[in-house]
């Protein structure tokens, strides 16, 4: 099962999850389910949270 | 904690689907009502028949609009609506299969019609219970 820390990086920057979806141009439901674990990212949206957060995605998103 | 919060592109969703499904919408219904009114006094025939079948433009226009939604939807949306479809649909099969049954030891036939109000109320059932599941 694929985990994440992009609860972590976005409660870090203090932002919301409205937020963090404007930034990504996606819809809240879909950051909500992508920190819960019920989603794993399509490459290109990982890509930009990869991008957003300044980190490589093998650090934000992991094999447990 | 249920957030009421949404994003830019949640917004820019609901707000263009709701202009575009309203309006099909608000068509349809004065287009339906037209056509039963003159269909009323209209002599039995093609054009009588055509009148009748008009609500099924705007009712095409209601149908663009779903599926101009779903394109603009993004990936999990996409697929959690899908998968609410396909749930639907599987009810729809198995009330149709199964009365199927029923109907053979003499229950009444019903009208095809049902199975548009099963899949419609499933859609709207399952809806409400997966965001009540995964509200945070």
């Amino acid at each position: 099962m694929m985990r994440n820390i992009v609860k972590e990086l976005r409660t870090a920057k203090e932002w919301s999850q409205a937020s963090l979806a404007d930034h990504l141009e996606v819809s809240r439901q879909t950051v909500n389910a992508i920190e819960t674990g019920r989603y794993d990212p399509s490459l290109p949206l990982a890509f930009t949270i990869s991008k957003l957060f300044g980190k490589p995605i093998e650090q934000i998103f992991f094999v447990d | 904690m249920l957030t009421t919060e949404y994003s830019k592109k949640d917004k820019a969703l609901a707000k263009s689907y709701g202009r575009e499904l309203g309006l099909s919408l608000l068509i349809y219904i004065v287009v339906l009502i037209g056509s039963i009114y003159f269909a009323k006094s209209m002599p039995e025939g093609a054009l009588r028949t055509l009148t009748v079948l008009t609500p099924c433009i705007p009712a095409l226009a209601a149908l663009w609009a779903i599926v101009r939604n779903f394109k603009r939807l993004d990936d999990y949306l996409r697929v959690w609506v899908l998968e609410i479809l396909a749930i639907s649909g599987a009810i729809t099969t198995f009330f149709s299969f199964s009365y199927g049954f029923l109907e053979g030891i003499g229950y009444p036939k019903l009208s095809g019609f049902i199975t548009y109000a099963i899949f419609m109320g499933s859609w709207f059932v399952i809806t409400c219970l997966r965001k009540f599941m995964e509200r945070e």
